[in-house]
């Protein structure tokens, strides 16, 4: 009696487990993997709604957190116009950092200090003032253009059901990190989570967007998105993370001489 | 008593001239090592005390202060990259004040070390500040000089992108650099530029330069101090070029040794190294696979005198290598034969060098007199920059060649303490003020995904267009720069004193009484509770300190192992002489000789043979330290410079040494004869008399 039990309930469960291994095995295939030129259509998507075909201003907050030393924050001012791949990064707080700025034209980063009136050459990698934040967190996408991707699955993050891809450098791209992972809402087609790898494949940093805005763009007829929060945080450092919050986001036309070095300059003058 | 010892003497030194072998061999030993450790430990000593005197007088003083709370341990020549903890002195005055008058402290200097880059930029990016300047004052003969500078440079840039593109797999990028390039070549192009400068300006900028090799980064390592006290309490601190920056202003001095290996022209360091060994070490080019490739690699780094001469200094350097090499040909060429040198033109070319070529380039990165600007990040994060001049180079008397003591430059402690950056107060409200202003909640990593994703709200809102796409906020209002230009700042010495230092150097009245001193600073610290570690300079100085410590760890450790290997054949050779001699301690033992006579007997046999060979080998010893120490002992490396505290060291033997040595010798001997001695004394007499039937 007690051995016939005892094999019902081994057969039980053996049944539970080739449920649960059928069960498995389908769950993917009933997810909607994405085909390439369907990736290709998400990431020019991605792009195409953070970029601005006119002129855009954003005020910027950025923090930076490490251990065991004090809270590293700036307050910028942000111009783009992507139409002419050119950017500034105007630093308005702390006192001791106003006047300081990044000026990108085309693929030249250059910095200036107005407490040595220099300008110097950097690298598109550069951190920007120091934190764990790079150039492209406040630049035009350019996912579509600079990456190849490959469909890894469907995912839940947290309440979200997202596509999970991964994307590779193209050969003449000068990106900070060479393989991201992106986790894009599969409802809104938001980005929100990614993650950036070292060509070893060591994972460097995550950052998450928990927050996209859209506004009314008339230059662009279209709406422009753009995350009003940025959370990344680093994964060689743990310990240390980089909070951005984009506000104040502003689209009407921007004078041509702020994307010269002599605007810059004259800003602390 | 005295009989007995009489009788006692006479055996002995019977004993030791009857067994002439066994003496010889024992004493030999004993010789030999009593040579050994007297030379060995004299030798360390020497080295001790001159490297002692590299250090201290160079750098650290007899004794360094540092926080308690440091995190890593102070360490001036290894390790103390950027983000070692080594803690703060918040307020160096007050720790002056205190140490100061601890008997025995001649002065306290503040210190702290300083990691800055200075940007040299391209070749391209270098002449566009030419430009640019001759542009903004309107100087037509400088315009006209870097145009023709920036054409000969974007002429060897398409010539270098023409090679790429005959490799490539992939020509476009080549190919696009190459009609970028075209343009410049174009005399359009800078007709144009006479007539809207500020568009050719931004072309040459962003489409030109990037095309251009990446710019050189400088790294600067410099101590930051109080220079008039540095230079009036560090004894080989002297400047061999311009002048030390003046009292009350901010200045740096450069190292004259790290400049000459790190800063100066790539060719000038490629024919300053032939020429030590070519002259200096008589070695010949010819056949040396290492000074043959410095030769090729000079070739190959014409380009470093090329771009760096203007057009006028160009021509009449190629009409002066034409008269030198009588040979014609373009500038490029004839510097590449001129780069090729031999044994036998070696000589005339460095002459010519240094005549010629080296007033019409930059010779080093950093000229005296030049305002550089030092970029760091300081110790709160920001970036931090400030220009400053440089007055002069400096070296260390006697450690001119050593490249640990061209570790340091020296910049002035008020411009230290800028580019360190501590946080103030008044920083940490500002910051906390525009946290608050933002409003943003920490979320903690590992929390990340529940606390951004997990609620109900939607992760897309959208605004109105209206009152967003033409929000406005005014920016002079928000923007509050004040630049302050502090190049030209002048302070007091109270500002020197009253402010942070990292750490500090004592020098000692009498150097000899450091540990005394080192008791009292601590006692001095603790009563006024300055929160203060005091190491020596040994410690402070890092693994070069440590150095001597391992070489005598290394020398007590041979000396023991030949000890061992001594005290083993002495027992034999003793043990054998024992067993021959039985019949004799058996006849001694019968006629009334007392064990401990024979135990004696032996032992002073061995003590009389020891301190006589001893004598001898320590007095090989004191000879041979006598001979070095007039002759001197050739540093042959860079590092040995340092050791030896100069080019040469003159060791000096201490009576100190010549005791220890004895003793050891003496004490290790007769150690050796204590087994042979007790057999001896174990001897029956009618054991022996049996044997000797």
């Amino acid at each position: 009696m007690n051995r016939t039990r005892r094999s019902f309930r081994v057969n039980l469960s053996r049944l539970a487990l080739l449920l649960g291994g059928v069960l498995a095995l389908l769950t993917p295939s009933l997810a909607y993997a994405l085909d390439n030129a369907e990736m290709k259509a998400l990431l020019e998507q991605l792009d195409e709604r953070q970029r601005s075909s006119g002129d855009y201003k954003a005020l910027a907050y950025i923090e930076q957190k490490e251990e065991g030393k004090d809270d590293l924050l700036y307050e910028a001012v942000i111009y783009r116009r992507d139409g002419n791949d050119e950017m500034v990064i105007l630093f308005l707080r702390p006192k001791s950092e106003a006047g300081k700025g990044y000026l990108r034209i085309d693929k030249n980063l250059f910095l200036y200090d107005p407490t040595v009136g220099k300008w110097e050459r950097r690298t598109e990698r550069e951190r920007i003032g120091g934190t764990d934040s790079r150039r492209q967190d406040f630049d035009e996408s350019r996912l579509a253009e600079e990456f190849t991707p490959t469909y890894v699955g469907e995912e839940e993050l947290g309440k979200f059901k997202v596509h999970h891809l991964q994307l590779d450098a193209k050969a003449d791209a000068d990106v900070a990190y060479p393989i991201i992972h992106l986790w894009v809402d599969v409802e809104t087609g938001n980005l929100l989570k990614q993650q950036e790898h070292a060509l070893s494949g060591k994972l460097m940093r995550t950052a998450y967007y928990p927050k996209w805005e859209k506004l009314y763009s008339e230059s662009k007829q279209a709406d422009l998105y753009f995350p009003n929060e940025i959370r990344i945080y680093d994964e060689v450092e743990t310990g240390n993370s980089t909070t951005i919050v984009l506000q104040e986001v502003d689209l009407s036309t921007l004078d041509d001489a702020i994307f010269t070095k002599a605007w810059l300059e004259s800003k602390s003058r | 008593m005295i009989s007995s010892l009489r009788v006692l003497l006479l055996l002995t030194f019977r004993s030791l001239f009857s067994h002439k072998a066994k003496s010889l061999i024992v004493g030999g030993i004993i010789a030999f090592g009593t040579f050994l450790l007297i030379v060995g430990t004299s030798l360390l000593d020497s080295v001790e005390a001159s490297m002692e005197e590299s250090i201290t007088e160079s750098v650290t003083g007899q004794l360094q202060v540092y926080s308690a709370d440091a995190r890593d341990a102070l360490s001036l020549f290894g390790g103390m990259a950027m983000g070692e903890d080594i803690g703060e002195i918040d307020d160096f005055a007050k720790v002056k004040e205190v140490l100061e008058a601890v008997p025995n402290v001649k002065s306290v200097v503040p210190m702290g070390i300083n990691n800055s880059t200075i940007m040299g930029g391209n070749d391209f990016d270098r002449v566009l500040g030419e430009l640019q300047v001759a542009v903004d004052t309107s100087d037509a003969a400088g315009v006209s000089d870097s145009i023709e500078q920036l054409r000969n440079l974007a002429a060897y840039m398409a010539s270098d992108y023409e090679n790429r593109l005959a490799i490539a797999a992939d020509p476009t990028e080549s190919q696009e650099a190459l009609d970028t390039l075209k343009t410049v070549q174009d005399d359009a192009f800078w007709t144009d530029f006479k007539l809207h400068p500020a568009k050719g300006m931004r072309t040459l900028e962003t489409k030109i330069a990037p095309l251009s090799d990446d710019g050189r980064l400088l790294f600067l390592r410099s101590l930051g101090t109080d220079l008039t006290a540095f230079a009036k309490n560090f004894d080989r601190f002297e400047i061999i070029e311009g002048e030390r920056v003046p009292e009350g202003k901010r200045g740096f001095l450069l190292n004259k040794r790290l400049d000459d290996r790190f800063m100066k022209n790539i060719v000038a360091r490629g024919f300053d190294s032939l020429h030590k060994s070519v002259v200096e070490d008589g070695d010949k080019i010819e056949g040396d696979a290492k000074l043959e490739a410095l030769v090729a690699q000079n070739v190959r780094q014409y380009q470093r005198i090329l771009f760096e001469m203007t057009p006028a200094d160009g021509r009449a350097l190629r009409t002066e290598l034409a008269r030198l090499l009588d040979e014609d040909g373009e500038l490029k060429e004839l510097l590449k034969t001129f780069l090729d040198v031999d044994d036998d033109n070696f000589l005339e070319r460095y002459t010519f060098f240094y005549d010629q070529i080296a007033p019409k380039i930059q010779l080093h990165e950093i000229n005296v007199g030049d305002t550089v600007t030092m970029r760091t990040i300081t110790s709160s994060g920001y970036f931090k920059a400030i220009n400053i001049k440089c007055y002069g180079r400096f070296q260390f008397k006697g450690l001119e060649k050593s490249d640990l003591s061209g570790m340091f430059n020296l910049i002035d402690m008020i411009s230290y303490r800028d580019l360190y950056g501590m946080m103030t107060d008044e920083q940490r409200a500002e910051l906390s003020q525009l946290k608050e202003d933002v409003g943003v909640k920490a979320v903690k990593r590992e929390d990340a995904e529940a606390a951004l994703f997990g609620g109900d709200g939607p992760v897309e809102s959208a605004s109105t267009p209206k009152d967003k796409s033409h929000r406005d906020f005014d920016l002079d209002s928000r923007l509050k720069v004040e630049v302050q230009d502090v190049s030209g700042d002048t302070f007091t010495q109270e500002e020197i004193d009253h402010g942070m230092a990292r750490h500090a150097a004592i020098l000692l009245e009498d150097p000899e009484r450091i540990d005394e001193t080192q008791v009292a600073l601590e006692a001095a610290i603790a009563k006024n509770d300055l929160n203060l570690k005091v190491v020596d300079w040994q410690e402070a100085s890092g693994i070069v300190g440590q150095f001597v410590i391992v070489f005598r760890v290394v020398l007590y450790i041979a000396i023991a192992i030949i000890f061992l290997v001594a005290l083993v054949i002495i027992n034999n050779s003793m043990v054998m002489a024992t067993v021959d001699r039985i019949g004799e301690i058996g006849t001694m033992r019968a006629i009334g000789a007392k064990r401990g006579f024979v135990l004696a007997m032996f032992l002073l046999e061995t003590f009389s043979l020891g301190m006589c060979t001893g004598t001898l080998g320590a007095g090989a010893a004191v000879g041979l330290m006598f001979w070095l120490g007039k002759v001197g002992i050739p540093a042959t490396t860079d590092v040995l410079v340092f050791f030896f505290g100069g080019p040469r060291l003159y060791p000096e033997v201490g009576m100190i040494n010549i005791l220890f040595g004895l003793v050891v010798i003496v004490l290790v001997s007769l150690i050796s004869t204590l087994f042979p001695a007790w057999i001896a004394t174990r001897v029956q007499p009618i054991e022996a008399m049996q044997r000797r039937d």
